[in-house]
């Protein structure tokens, strides 16, 4: 599969008319594509006789198949010898010259242009008022491949691709079932980008599932060249660090969202789906849990809850204990801290602070430099920074064990990864100043912020604040395929709570 | 009141930790001695009291069909319902200025002696003030984490003072006679007036809001007890040297590597504090939405916070200010108004309300 979605555009979808319908002479419209068209060497407009008729032909190179358009459509047309029809001519090229399925009649000159951006060919026949457009696009991009972040030690190695009819594909062979449905709605003003709104009729919401629809049909953005770009009409909770709007780039996970009565939305151009609602314990599950043995998942789970929460307090709290609970630690620890301290330079919040700063930039150059170059930032990042910071008396040894720990905590969560790092150095400064007293203040801000966060009907926390003692069976814990096989996680469930 | 629904277990776990950080920054040694045994039993009376206190409230929400004091008493007479909203309001508003103003005491004292901390109470009042623009569903669904929280942190330090419990502390019971019992026991209980707030969010819980309340105070009882148990049996009389002394007892306990726990004691504390303050800044500001209903929904908030502020710099200012904030007589009088006198006379209003329908209907 390396087709793009359906090229061609229905009446209601263009706005505004420049060039009105088909002319009646074949050469008009041609001469009008390549005026439009001034200089852009990728239209092709060629001409040639079909019977008794002049015929067009107009296409963009690079998004068209052109073994398919010679073989299948301008060859049968151009060695046609027969006399045309005096009615309905372009039904009957369609019927019995070419060789094509996808094929449709456009009488508006302005949704035939932009289905020619699309990958359409546009056949013009003189004397007709309507145009041939045919389907023989053929968008560059890659083909199905590992997904790169959200990597599974078990399961498929299928990930999303940027061509939404790929996408679309790999989540339907999974779904095989009547109830799924895809719906393509189009937004942005200059790129009508193509997306898919995908479900399970029966198990969504239907109200949610409007507002959704509403939501991104509200979108009046000029590009949508990425998933953030509807990220921000689908989440309205602005007031907090988190996002009810979930992303994935496995189709399993899709599916298996979507099979809990959530909504997938593809995007044409980007190999993610975006999934709402999302829950806060959804970032601590991953596909592999349901592929480990129950005891296993939990056991990761568990991990992965407390690194999310060493990565946001370790820093912060390392530093209050240092500088205003010292009496937590025994004499000899604190007696080790005190003489690798006393031959830094900065107090350890600053120290702190620096040596996060720069793990930051050091992580942000790792990923915009060139891959080959990646191993020279972090061998600098490693060796220069780590070694020689402590040896010239920058930062102690402890903080740097504390750092490292951080920053490889942090990157088990990369769903959170930017809450993480803005939280983490708001509690560093806030142990720095205020201790644990601070800290906890902080915590208490965090969590009525995540309980205030409901959308699409549900809240962020469920089913833990709300608690739902039969979804909360796979939150922390997960148990057994057979026990939950019989109360599978379903969003609607969540509803009552928030009533 | 806002609109928003919260179920009983956690609208309760909201009551339960504005009530157990009382136990733990608010009781005072120099009126109650909590060195002796009859602490332990404290809490029980406390529960009993409780219970028979909140009669008139449940019959207020049986006649007033769930809804809350304020809505119900204005169908019967604005000006009345006015009264009381303008009432809850100054009580509510002893209760948080009494809150920070313990606080402010406790981190002066306990956690930052060589520093006056009123800048981190100002934050306090500042935060609060923030996340009380949220709605009560908010707050109560985090309260349910902070219960947790709370339940493991008091778990932890009277599991790490165990080695240091010594039975010679637990002398006889009703050593000073039975009448200085109660009378200590009564004193004790007034430093929980939070069931009183039941009836400002009646119409906000959904649930069995009677057995959720039965539920909130076996639970209170049995944490006030174990906390009070613990305090006897670790410190025992020495106790009433202190100023905090279920705070104190955090000191003594260690565990592993850990040498001592009040600083993560304290921390906790602080998050109950927020939720508390948030709590009351709530209340107030609707009391006062109710008696002005024009101004802007964050308005009462933003005063509510700059008036507190105000306050809470003036008794930080004077010791005298900080001992009138935890006085008996006051935290008596304010228990007193706000869980009896207000409910009952709320509960009158509607009786005579109903009296009231119930003659035009028969005249009609």
């Amino acid at each position: 599969m390396n087709e793009n979605i359906s090229p061609f555009i229905d009446v209601n979808d263009l706005p505004d008319v420049r060039f009105g319908n088909v002319k009646f002479y074949a050469n008009d419209n041609g001469k009008i594509i390549k005026d439009v068209f001034l200089n852009c060497f990728d239209i092709l407009v060629k001409e040639g006789v079909c019977g008794d008729r002049k015929v067009v032909f107009a296409n963009c190179d690079g998004l068209t198949n052109s073994r398919t358009i010679i073989e299948g459509v301008v060859k049968p047309i151009l060695s046609f010898k027969g006399e045309l029809p005096k009615k309905n001519v372009t039904k009957f090229v369609a019927s019995q010259i070419i060789c094509n399925t996808e094929l449709r009649f456009q009488k508006s000159l302005d949704l035939a242009i932009e289905s020619l951006l699309r990958g359409c060919l546009l056949v013009f026949i003189d004397g007709v008022e309507e145009c041939l457009m045919v389907g023989v696009q053929n968008i560059p991009g890659r083909s199905v491949d590992e997904p790169n972040y959200e990597v599974q030690e078990n399961g498929s190695r299928e990930g999303f691709v940027e061509i939404l009819k790929t996408n679309m594909t790999l989540a339907r062979k999974r779904l095989v079932n009547v109830n799924f449905k895809i719906e393509v709605l189009e937004v942005g003003v200059s790129t009508k980008t193509k997306i898919a709104v995908c479900y399970m009729d029966g198990k969504v919401d239907k109200a949610v599932l409007q507002e959704v629809k509403d939501r991104l049909n509200s979108v009046k953005m000029d590009t949508i060249l990425g998933e953030t770009y509807l990220r921000k009409t689908l989440d309205t909770k602005r007031k907090s660090m988190f996002t009810m709007v979930g992303k994935t780039e496995r189709p399993d996970t899709m599916c298996a969202k979507i099979n809990e009565g959530k909504i997938a939305i593809l995007i044409d151009g980007t190999p993610y789906a975006l999934i709402v609602p999302r829950l806060f314990i959804e970032n601590f599950q991953t596909f592999d849990d349901y592929l480990n043995r129950p005891y296993y998942a939990a056991f990761m789970r568990t991990i992965r809850i407390l690194s999310f929460i060493i990565s946001v307090f370790l820093p912060g709290s390392f530093v209050a204990i240092g500088l205003f609970h010292q009496e937590l630690l025994p004499e000899k620890m604190l007696y080790n801290l005190v003489v690798m301290e006393s031959n830094t330079l900065f107090t350890l919040t600053v120290e702190a602070l620096i040596i996060h700063f720069i793990y930051e930039i050091v992580r942000e150059a790792g990923l915009r430099v060139p891959k080959s170059i990646g191993h020279a930032v972090s061998i600098v990042g490693a060796l220069v920074i780590g070694d020689a910071a402590v040896t010239a008396g920058l930062i102690d040894a402890p903080m740097l064990i504390v750092v490292a720990m951080t920053a490889i905590t942090s990157l088990v969560e990369t769903d959170l990864y930017h809450a993480i790092a803005v939280l983490r150095i708001a509690f560093i400064i806030i142990g720095g100043t205020s201790g644990f007293f601070g800290i906890m203040v902080g915590v208490a801000i965090l969590i009525i912020n995540l309980s205030s966060i409901t959308d699409y009907g549900v809240y962020f926390l469920s089913p833990l604040a709300p608690y739902n003692k039969s979804l909360f069976r796979d939150t922390v814990t997960r148990l057994s395929m057979e026990k939950l096989g019989k109360n599978i996680f379903d969003i609607n469930k969540l509803k009552g709570d928030s009533k | 009141m806002t609109q928003n629904k919260v179920t009983t277990g956690q609208f309760y776990s909201l009551l339960y930790i504005c009530s157990v950080v009382a136990a733990f920054m608010f009781v005072s040694t120099t009126v109650i001695d909590l060195g002796v045994t009859d602490a332990v039993l404290f809490p029980v009376v406390f529960g009993v009291l409780s219970l028979i206190t909140i009669i008139p409230t449940f019959l207020f929400y049986k006649r007033s069909n769930g809804v809350s004091v304020l809505n119900a008493v204005s169908k019967s007479s604005k000006a009345f319902s006015n009264i009381l909203a303008f009432s809850y309001s100054v009580l509510v508003f002893i209760l948080l200025l009494r809150t920070l103003a313990r606080l402010d005491l406790f981190v002066s004292s306990e956690i930052f002696p060589e520093n006056t901390m009123t800048f981190l109470i100002v934050l306090i009042v500042i935060v609060s003030t923030a996340l009380s623009l949220l709605d009560i569903g908010a707050l109560s669904r985090a309260s349910t984490i902070f219960l947790v929280l709370v339940t493991v942190t008091v778990s932890v330090v009277v599991a790490s003072t165990f080695s240091n419990f010594d039975t010679i502390n637990f002398v006889p019971l009703f050593m000073n006679g039975s009448e200085e019992f109660f009378k200590q026991a009564l004193a004790y209980s007034m430093f929980f007036p939070e069931s009183a707030c039941l009836i400002l969010f009646l119409s906000n819980i959904k649930g069995n809001i009677k057995k959720g309340y039965l539920a909130y105070i076996l639970f209170l009882v049995l944490s006030l007890s174990t906390v009070a148990f613990t305090v006897v049996g670790v410190l025992g009389e020495f106790s009433n040297t202190q100023l905090f002394p279920a705070f104190a007892i955090s000191s003594v306990g260690e565990f592993r590597v850990l040498e001592r726990f009040e600083s993560i004691q304290s921390s906790v504390w602080t998050v109950c504090i927020v939720a508390k303050t948030t709590f009351q800044i709530m209340i107030i500001s609707n009391c006062i939405r109710h008696l002005f209903k024009k101004v802007k929904w964050w308005t009462p908030n933003v005063l509510v916070g700059i008036i507190t502020t105000g306050f809470l710099l003036y008794i930080s200012k004077g010791v005298t200010r900080f001992s009138f904030m935890s006085s008996q007589f006051q935290v008596t009088l304010t228990y007193i108004l706000l869980v009896v006198v207000l409910p009952i006379i709320a509960l009158l209003s509607i009786l005579k309300q109903k009296r009231g329908d119930s003659l035009g209907n028969e005249n009609s």
